[in-house]
Formats: C-alpha cells, structure tokens, sequence
C-alpha cells in the first residue's frame, strides 16, 4: 500500500439530526493505489455513501467531521477551502452518480451537459458562448464512443428523457471522465439498471478502467458486483471498516463474522435461498458500546459488549476487526 | 437547443386542445393589431386627440364599424392603438417582475440561510397586499401617467415570481442533478444559474403568459379610475371610463374597448394553459423516469 491515491485515517463523521447526535462514520481506514480498484461493501444505511460524500467533499451541511484525514496525493481534502476542492471534483477525483433517471438535467441535450462540463473544466479554451466549438465537440463525441453509446453524433442533440437507463448511465459516466479524473468514485453504479445491463455496463466499465489507468472506489451493497470488478474490497458495517482482503481471498475465506454472514446471504444457482443475518443495522445515535455488530453476531462473546474491537492484521492485506482475532482470541 | 422535431412535437400536443388553439388565436389577432395598428386601423389620426364633433357618437355602421365616441373618433381604430399600449405595458410589467422576482427567489432558495429568510419575508408583505390596491397606492403617491402605472404594477407583481421561483427552487434544489454537477466541479453561482433556472424557465413563461390577461386587467382598472393613462391616450380602460357617461344610450362607447379587455384576458389564459400543457408533460414523463 505504499504511495496511495486516495488514503482514509481514522474517519469520523456525525451527522446532526432531529433525534440527536448520530455517529454516523466511526474511525473508517481506507486507501486506494494509483490503478487500482477498490470496492466498499455493505448494507443499506452503513455508512457507504457518507464516506463517498466526505471524499468527494460534499457532505450534507448536518454532517460534522469529527476527525481523520483524507488524503489525495498528500493533501487533506477535508481542510481544503471551497474553492480549492472544487477544482479537485470532477478534474482529479469524479462521482458517477447512481440513479440514472435523476442525475441528468431534464432540459439539456446530452451534447450540451457534456460541453457544458468541458468548458467549465478549462479543458477547453472555448468560451461559454462558443460551445459548438469544433474541439468540443469532437471530445464529446469521443467520451461518448469512450462509452459505448452507438452514433455518438446523434447522441449529442437528444434529451435525457428520450433513453433508456443504460444509455443514460453511460452518458453520466462520460461525465465524470469528462474531467480526466484520476480517482471515480461510482455509487451503487447501476444498481437502478436491469441485472443484464448492469452487468454489461459494469464489464465495459472495468475494461475502460483498466485501459486507462484509473482508480475506482465502487461503492456497493451487492457482493457479486465487488466481486466483478474489484481488486480489493472493504466490508463496512454501521460506519466501521470490519474486514478488508483482496477480492479472491475475500471470497474463499472470511474472517468478520459480518462477512460470512454477507457471503452467505448470497443467493446460490444451487437454489439453496441465502441464510441472511438476523437483526437490523445499528442506531447511530446510541450505538452499542463495544463492537457494533455485537447485537447480530453469532460468535459473540463476553468482551465484545465492552470493548470496541481494534483492527488486526491476519495476513497480507487483509485486516480484520473483531475480537475473535485479538488478543482475546480464544484459540488463534 | 431544442430541434425542430423537438417544437413539432410540442405543437402537436398544444394542438390536442381546440381552446389552447383558440387563445393562440385571439393573441396572436391582438398581437397582429398591435404591431399593425398604424396600417390596418381605418383612420390612425383618430388615436390621439382629433376632433370631429360632426360625427360623434355615430353608432356602429360600414364607415365606422365599433361606431364613434363623443369627439366623433372612430372606436376600431382605437381599440387597435389600445392593443399597442395594453401589449407593451403588459410585457414591460412582466419583463420587470421577472428580472426582479427571478433572481430574488433564486438567491432564496437556493442558498437560503438568514438571507433567504429576509427576502422572503419582505415577498409575504408584499404577496399580503392586493396588486391593485398596492398599485393604486403607488400611482396616487406618483404622477398618473402610464408610465407610473406600469411601475406600480410592476412593484406590485414581482413577488409572484420570487414565490413561484422559491418553490420551484427548493424542491430542484434536491435533485441528483443538482448534486452530480457539484460533484463535477459546479460552483454554487453556476449551480444555481446554469442547472436550476433553467429548470424554472418554463413554470416562469406559464404564469407570465397567465399574468399578461390579468396585468392588462388592473392596467385598464387604474386607467378607468383616472390613476393610468389620460385621455386622449387610447388605453382600453381610459376609453371605458371616458364612454361610461354615455351608457346605456350610446352604448358601443365603453363596450367595444371593454371587449377587447375581455378577449385579451380570455386569450392570454387560454394560451397560458395551453402552454401548461405543453410543458408540463414534458417534465411529468420525466418525473415519472420513462
């Protein structure tokens, strides 16, 4: 993990709400190589997408950064001021968003986002008034082959209501390479998409990545997606990191009890129906004192209640957070 | 920009409407009489302060087909050069209301805050008068001219805009939209400028086409009350309270100006929801994520 993209230290976030103090993010450790790509996994609710949020630098105003670091390319991206960060989004680290219907706007031609983004990046020199600038609109064209859209030219002068979810997920992705990031940060990419086009979406995607050398933080609640496209994953759980392991070893041996339970919720072709976890996800505002899946857990012992379980190395690259493993471990 | 097969479709869909077609119809008459006025209205001389007593109050007939009023003017041809006035005030009142009320409900909303509160609790003192009533106020304090009338109305209008902005503002405010092009660099400015108002632009175009009737209405109200234009000027309203003495004998006097007032406000509402129509589809399929 030397010379990380993007490094996560130690990440906590609150979020303000009616009901009270929410330890929304509590100590999250996350880091992303220069071509990598990286999958943070977990359910509904766990804090996924507050931590692209804090990346991205655009938390909600109720969020509060307690404290950590997140560093890209040895800067702190949380103590940068507005307009600094605002340069980084979108040219150096960039989102594709995740509903395809809502992420366009409704009155511009695809052609007209797309040159829009150009321009205000600076990646072109054309002013506002200019758009229909040769070089512009050769770049569009070009992002739109880049992802696979057929007749890219009649592509540019059509609205976002007149296609279908997978040609809409495609243009939004063109977006976010408008800039030429170097980080993508993809939010449950296709998740509003038929599993047929998803699947082809987030084929195409990982080849893009791959010939360009980007790095990808996949957020996703889908295990089989990580797995598709991943180098490495992050199983998180009620805003804590709970294992992380390269994508194939991940799969052939958990040590988290969270993530067996994960994996085995996975529904087999065999037609055995995944055994799933019992319980819910944890209240943030009084979470549970020691470990936050202690609740749900089946292995869980006596310490678990009191004592928040610090991460351990079990093996090259991969960490696990759980007291099952520490010092605590009754046998090894 | 939007193609042509983009306004083909949108035609289609006004067209579905016989009663869109027929306030496009009236307005586009209005319009045409209007801009025209000076060539098609049988005696243009009769718009200002010509006198011929020998023919006043003549009813309608083939010379003068809306009859004359009391200094022998032809009536039609008034009623045309009223058009002109009624148009031109009621698209300068809007054009005001707009450029004022937009921008404030946009900043509103947008950015909220302490400001936005400021600014929209001066909108509710203003939404809590009547226009007419505040505009009556401020052409009694002015000189009651048209012009003074076009700015009373005007400052009495505005706030339906920043209201309907505001609205709009805070529901789009939340769309993924809004957020993607942030996360591609936006600043707030050009958030709120380039991704939202555009959204907005086309509630604003319904509610002025709407507005045009009813800015007419209180415009031709304020000059029948003697606080709009004066006579000779043609206004509609002016002509009203200048033919209300000879009612009901020399009737055609203040019926034919009130007329036009009516197919105006008629007009410019049925094309109002004609255009609803048109637009609101639009963004519903939308909403609906088709």
């Amino acid at each position: 993990m030397d010379r990380a993209l993007l490094d996560v230290r130690g990440l906590r976030i609150h979020l303000l709400t009616y009901e009270g103090r929410a330890r929304t993010i509590n100590g999250v450790d996350l880091a992303v190589a220069r071509g990598e790509s990286v999958a943070l996994v977990g359910e509904t609710g766990c804090g996924k997408s507050v931590t692209a949020k804090a990346i991205m630098g655009l938390l909600p105003p109720n969020a509060e950064v307690v404290s950590g670091t997140v560093k890209f390319k040895g800067r702190d991206l949380l103590r940068l001021p507005e307009s600094e960060s605002r340069t980084i989004r979108g040219r150096q680290i960039a989102m594709v968003f995740q509903d395809p219907s809502t992420a366009l706007n409704p009155v511009f031609t695809v052609g007209e986002q797309l040159s829009d983004v150009l321009v205000w990046q600076g990646a072109s020199r054309a002013v506002p008034g200019r758009r229909r600038d040769g070089g512009v609109r050769a770049r569009c064209v070009e992002l739109l082959r880049l992802v696979r859209i057929p007749d890219p030219e009649g592509m540019l002068s059509r609205f976002p209501v007149e296609l279908s979810g997978g040609m809409r997920q495609r243009v939004l992705i063109a977006l976010a390479l408008a800039g030429r990031p170097e980080l993508l940060i993809a939010d449950e990419l296709g998740t509003a998409l038929d599993v047929s086009v998803q699947d082809q979406i987030l084929g195409e995607l990982t080849e893009l990545v791959r010939g360009q050398d980007l790095s990808v933080l996949y957020i996703t609640h889908n295990l089989g997606v990580a797995r598709m496209v991943s180098d490495r994953i992050y199983v998180m759980y009620g805003g804590e990191i709970a294992e992380v392991a390269p994508t194939g070893e991940m799969f052939s041996r958990q040590y988290h009890p969270y993530s067996q339970g994960l994996l085995a919720a996975v529904p087999r072709l065999t037609g055995t129906i995944g055994s799933g976890i019992e319980g819910r996800i944890p209240d943030y505002i009084a979470p549970p004192p020691g470990c936050r899946f202690s609740p749900r857990c089946s292995a869980r012992m006596e310490v678990c209640d009191g004592q928040v379980p610090p991460a351990v190395d079990i093996g090259p690259g991969r960490r696990v957070a759980c007291h099952l493993y520490g010092q605590h471990a009754g046998g090894g | 920009m939007v193609r042509a097969d983009e306004w083909r479709k949108m035609w289609f869909r006004f067209r579905q409407s016989t009663l869109s077609v027929i306030g496009l119809a009236i307005v586009v008459l209005i319009v045409g009489a209007a801009i025209l006025a000076p060539y098609i209205a049988p005696h243009p001389r009769h718009a200002g302060s010509f006198v011929n007593f020998e023919a006043s109050l003549k009813p309608p007939s083939r010379t003068h087909i809306m009859g004359t009023d009391d200094a022998g003017r032809d009536i039609l041809s008034r009623v045309f050069f009223g058009a002109r006035i009624s148009m031109t005030l009621g698209v300068a009142v809007l054009l005001l209301s707009v450029l004022i009320g937009v921008p404030l409900g946009l900043v509103a909303g947008y950015w909220g805050g302490r400001l936005g509160g400021v600014i929209m609790r001066i909108t509710d003192v203003f939404l809590a008068v009547p226009p007419i009533a505040l505009a009556l106020a401020v052409t009694v304090a002015l000189r009651p001219n048209l012009t003074n009338a076009m700015l009373a109305i005007s400052f009495a209008w505005w706030p339906w805009y920043t209201r309907l902005v505001y609205g709009q503002v805070l529901s789009l405010r939340e769309e993924q939209f809004v957020e993607a092009s942030r996360g591609l660099g936006a600043g707030p400015m050009r958030t709120a400028f380039h991704e939202i108002l555009p959204n907005v632009w086309s509630p604003i175009l319904i509610k002025a086409t709407l507005d045009m009737g009813f800015v007419i209405l209180t415009a031709s109200g304020l000059s029948f009350l003697g606080l709009g234009a004066q006579p000779p000027t043609p206004e509609w309203g002016t002509m009203i309270a200048e033919g209300r003495s000879y009612l009901p004998g020399h009737w055609w006097t203040a019926t034919f100006p009130g007329l036009a007032i009516f197919a105006a406000v008629l007009g410019f509402n049925l094309l109002g929801d004609g255009l609803r129509d048109v637009f609101d589809v639009h963004i519903e399929q939308w909403r609906a994520g088709s």
